[in-house]
């Protein structure tokens, strides 16, 4: 697995979790409303932590970080980001998850909406790098 | 003829026509507020696309109070769409003569 499928396949996995919300790949080229219309969690590499698993292997082990980070428009209120990270929870535990954690609610004045920011550990094997190839 | 009915009669002439909620339409003037900050003009890049957010100075006529309107009040000019940022009533010698505020944009026009 490499980065560019673990964040499409997440993606995809909580697209079809997440009905009536709209999943991306964070930090799209696109010009958006100046106010968010749709509730929306934007997907990222948050980070890793791999070990070779043999000295002539470009395979690695450990972990790796994800960032699904929930936008709700204020009309929604702010309890939406709760009940959304729920959902998120229920559509990783069908994985190797080793942590999920959540940082407390806040309001994105220039978006207008609140944000709740996640991010889940998972273990397994991991490739460094872009596309894969094969 | 009283101040404000003058100042409303020039915004006739001066301003377009706006309306709030879907409501009867008045007339206003509604411009940009050009803020000095070069980065005023730079989209923001945030997780979800850019954005670049827009200011406007709002100037009703005296008898549209707009500080009765709640903060979901949505005006509408030229097709585009506003919320109000700051309202506030502009007075003289015991009368309203207009309303002001700040506008900020929430969707163009397609």
């Amino acid at each position: 697995m490499t980065t560019e499928n673990l964040i499409d396949g997440i993606v995809s996995l909580l697209g079809n979790a997440l009905e009536g919300v709209e999943v991306i790949r964070a930090y799209p080229e696109r010009q958006i409303q100046p106010r968010l219309v749709q509730k929306t969690v934007a997907v990222g590499f948050d980070g890793t932590e791999l070990s070779s698993s043999s000295l002539d292997s470009s395979e690695r082990s450990g972990e790796y970080r994800v960032f699904a980070d929930i936008f709700v428009p204020a009309s929604f209120g702010s309890g939406e980001t709760a009940e959304i990270f729920n959902r998120i929870c229920d559509a990783y535990s069908a994985f190797n998850i080793l942590s999920l954690s959540a940082e407390r609610i806040s309001f994105d004045s220039v978006l207008s909406a609140y944000v709740l920011k996640t991010s889940a550990t998972f273990g397994g094997e991991y490739e460094i790098g872009g596309a894969d190839d094969e | 003829m009283d101040r404000g009915n003058i100042i409303k009669q020039q915004l006739k002439k001066s301003g377009g026509a706006v309306c709030v909620n879907g409501g009867e339409a008045f007339y206003a003037v509604v411009t940009h507020l050009w803020r000095r900050k070069s980065s005023s003009f730079e989209s923001i890049a945030t997780e979800l696309g850019l954005v670049n957010p827009k200011y406007y100075l709002y100037i009703g006529p005296y008898d549209v109070d707009i500080n009765e309107f709640d903060e979901n009040a949505v005006l509408t000019f030229d097709g585009d769409t506003f919320e109000f940022k700051v309202k506030d009533r502009v007075a003289a010698g015991g009368s309203v003569l207009y309303y002001t505020g700040i506008l900020r944009k929430t969707g163009e026009a397609e």
